[in-house]
């Protein structure tokens, strides 16, 4: 459920899946801070904040990580069984795919690992994924925009405005 | 009648000092305003309890603190403060504020890859520059550079470089574009093809009453790595003034990032020439300001600025001539709605206020010289007509003394 709301995802069937994905950079924008991910979609103005396993689950997948190899580093990390694991991180990649904030790269080259808390495993935390729409003026303050790479978009319009 | 604690109303200080050092505080933030800066700038014990008073008031809070325009750019800087703390916060508040310093992060990666051929060129061209305000403070005085937002990138050199620079701009990929009216116009502006602007300033300051040589702001100029490149930067005491000028005399100061900006800078260890800051802001004239606004600094900010310093600089101001004065006043009204919010910001009575609102209407011929007005007559003549508009339309606010919005 989106919106406002939460949605907290649930257990599924656990299957191998080689599939790995990339950040829509044009428009996508994000950073882990706290333990928290934050994803913003510069394009719309929506934010997104994914907590719980799935904030380490964005830093697997953005580093270009199976599915499969992400839910490996998910269950060294967590006291969670793999199918668990599995399960929440299907429907966590098909809520970013849907939201256009990843898309399946079949040619990705992964690059090196992100570098999770060390230590023992800890309690298992659902994935939380919450969408935001309130700070789209924010988002949008001043040029250049997160992501910007030579796309000259702004080679024809009027002069920025500036703040 | 206080700056940031400090009692002005000394027996000392002529009635005449006395009511412009309070028509002066206008410059300074509003209490609102002020209750976050502390909350995000204080240290220790001061700063828990200002965290505290901030997140109570049922008005602003800790979100809806930086909900104001000027005030969002703040957001990552609150952020690092609760996160530097570990202040309990609300989890949607504090999704917020990671979301504005994720933003300003990977904007600042940006703003680096774009700044990096325009820098190559003019160091190719051989043009002498110096990183001004917002870029080289993100990158030299802040613990992370995105905790400053920054909207442009602004250069400060001689005039007898702009041509070259300009040229060397431009073959970096930075074109021509339409001025920005709500900002003080720089010798050049630039934008890149991402929208990000390149400012060319030949003066330290908008306002050439202001001014100070350039050749020795930059003779004074040190080196700094930002983003992996040397590049120069003012000299400490040189980035205070400007810091502090700017404020003084554009509607920028209603971010508050001037506050910040200062309070980063002397935190930094970089050590201030404190005498030479006197020494330049006796140059350039701006004792009358920025004695209002050190003294803040110093006292609600508890910066340590040395009482030799604050003192030196009231002694100046209140030496200050009618042109300084009357310039020091209009920068104050800079960003102002209400053109009479200089007069209704004096508490201490009806004489002080007489004599702000005679100031306003029938400012010193030199100042009238200076910005190429008609006359006393024309002058009094437009602020008459203005009154009596506005009597007509809202005159319960007029009589109240809350002012009002042309």
């Amino acid at each position: 459920m989106f919106g406002n709301g939460v949605l907290i995802l649930t257990m599924g069937e656990p299957m191998t899946d080689a599939r790995r994905f990339r950040v829509n950079m044009g428009d996508v924008a994000a950073k882990v801070i706290d333990g928290e991910a934050i994803v913003m979609n510069i394009s719309n103005g929506a934010y997104y904040s994914i907590t719980g396993a799935g904030a380490a689950a964005w830093e697997l997948l953005e580093s270009g990580q199976t599915v499969t190899e992400a839910a490996g580093r998910l269950v060294e990390r967590y006291e969670a069984p793999l199918e668990i694991v599995m399960a929440d991180l299907q429907t966590l990649l098909a809520t970013l795919v849907e939201e256009g904030l990843m898309t399946e790269a079949a040619d990705r080259v992964p690059e090196s690992d992100p570098d999770l808390p060390a230590g023992p495993r800890v309690a298992y935390e659902a994935t939380v994924f919450q969408k935001f729409t309130d700070m789209a003026d924010m988002l949008a303050l001043d040029p250049p925009m997160p992501g910007f790479d030579e796309t000259p978009w702004a080679t024809d319009s009027p002069a920025p405005k500036t703040g | 009648m206080q700056a940031g604690g400090r009692t002005l109303d000394s027996p000392n200080l002529p009635a005449t000092t006395a009511a412009l050092l309070e028509a002066l505080q206008l410059l300074l933030p509003r209490p609102d305003s002020r209750r976050l800066l502390e909350a995000m700038l204080l240290e220790d014990d001061q700063q828990a309890e200002a965290l505290r008073n901030v997140a109570a008031d049922p008005d602003h809070g800790l979100q809806a603190g930086t909900r104001s325009a000027g005030a969002k750019g703040l957001r990552p800087l609150l952020h690092h403060a609760i996160a530097t703390r570990g202040w309990p916060c609300d989890p949607a508040v504090l999704t917020v504020l990671r979301t504005a310093r994720a933003r300003e992060q990977a904007r600042m990666e940006t703003v680096a890859r774009v700044a990096q051929p325009a820098l190559q060129a003019l160091q190719d061209a051989g043009v002498e520059f110096a990183l001004v305000n917002g870029v080289a403070l993100a990158g030299t005085v802040y613990p992370d550079a995105a905790l400053r937002h920054c909207h442009d990138i602004d250069m400060l050199m001689r005039p007898e470089a702009l041509p070259a620079a300009i040229a060397a701009v431009e073959r970096a990929g930075f074109v021509e574009c339409t001025p920005d009216d709500s900002r003080p116009v720089p010798a050049a502006r630039r934008v890149h093809a991402s929208g990000l602007p390149l400012e060319l300033h030949v003066t330290l300051l908008p306002e050439p009453y202001y001014s100070l040589p350039v050749s020795e702001v930059l003779a004074r100029t040190s080196a700094h790595a930002i983003w992996g490149r040397t590049v120069r930067t003012l000299a400490p005491e040189d980035q205070l003034l400007h810091i502090l000028g700017l404020a003084a005399c554009t509607p920028q100061r209603e971010t508050l990032r001037w506050v910040c900006d200062a309070h980063a800078l002397i935190r930094s260890g970089q050590g201030i020439e404190w005498e030479q800051f006197v020494r330049s802001t006796v140059r350039a004239r701006l004792t009358v300001p920025v004695s209002i606004l050190a003294t803040f600094l110093a006292e609600a900010m508890r910066l340590p600025i040395p009482r030799a310093t604050l003192d030196c600089l009231r002694e100046h101001a209140t030496a200050a001539s009618p042109l300084a004065r009357d310039i020091a006043l209009a920068g104050a009204r800079a960003g102002q709605d209400d053109n009479f919010a200089l007069v209704h910001s004096i508490r201490s009575g009806w004489a002080a206020r007489a004599m702000a609102l005679w100031w306003l209407v029938w400012p010193s011929r030199a100042y009238l010289r200076h910005t190429a007005q008609a006359s006393h007559g024309a002058r009094a003549l437009s602020y008459a007509r203005g009154l009596v508009r506005r009597l007509l339309h809202r005159p319960s606010r007029i009589l109240s003394g809350q002012g009002v919005a042309p």
